[in-house]
């Protein structure tokens, strides 16, 4: 074993380590915002440990490079979409968890704010109902 | 490549927790947050997979394959609020 595949396995198992945190961290956090942020911890990290190992093992520049250009894009990503997936959880009205400090949220959208569901007249065919 | 095998199956054991958490999940959340880690540990193993069959082009499919799970993840968040907003 070189030292290019001690280095890059080492790095392979520290993102495995991580995916590993996550997924325990599905089960042990009690809500799913909770588990969103474990989630987001791993698509940013693991997945960055993971694949540069990967290419530190095989020991080829065009392999690197082509690695690294995902890391970048997988870094520049990962906040938004866990960010986009809290923001729906939300606005799909997910209850929080009851030792959660909500105040600084402000108003939440309530089961009931929902805007009426307007169905096709069907004595008028070839209309259609208005799009929110 | 010792290594590489034990972070595979490190990146499996919580691809198969991630499925476990879509079945169980109470909430519609819960998948939507567990079908995340899932593609996520499907690119880890695509990656550690390259790597152990030494063929150079499995690493643009990670590139491919990372771009496409953004999407699904975004996708997935629209879904779960039925495009409403």
């Amino acid at each position: 074993m070189n030292a290019f595949e001690l280095i890059g396995g080492i790095l392979a198992v520290l993102g495995a380590l991580t995916f590993l945190g996550g997924a325990i961290g599905l089960f042990r956090f009690p809500d799913a915002y909770m588990r969103a942020s474990a989630v987001g911890t791993v698509s940013g990290v693991g997945i960055s440990l993971v694949t540069l190992g990967a290419a530190i093992v095989y020991e080829s520049w065009s392999v690197l490079g082509i690695a690294l250009i995902a890391i970048v894009l997988q870094l520049i990503t990962s906040s938004v979409a866990t960010t986009m997936v809290g923001r729906a959880a939300v606005n799909s009205r997910q209850q929080f968890h009851p030792d959660t400090d909500i105040e600084a949220l402000g108003h939440l959208p309530e089961i009931g704010d929902e805007d009426p569901v307007e169905l096709a007249d069907p004595a008028d065919p070839g209309s259609s109902p208005t799009r929110p | 490549m010792i290594l590489i095998d034990i972070a595979t199956v490190g990146c499996g054991i919580a691809l198969l927790i991630a499925a476990v958490r879509i079945i169980l999940g109470p909430t519609p959340a819960d998948r939507v947050v567990s079908a995340d880690l899932l593609t996520f540990s499907a690119i880890a193993l695509i990656a550690l997979l390259g790597t152990r069959m030494m063929r150079e082009g499995t690493f643009d499919l990670v590139l491919v394959a990372t771009m496409a799970s953004f999407l699904t993840g975004i996708s997935l968040a629209r879904a779960l609020v039925r495009g409403r907003r």
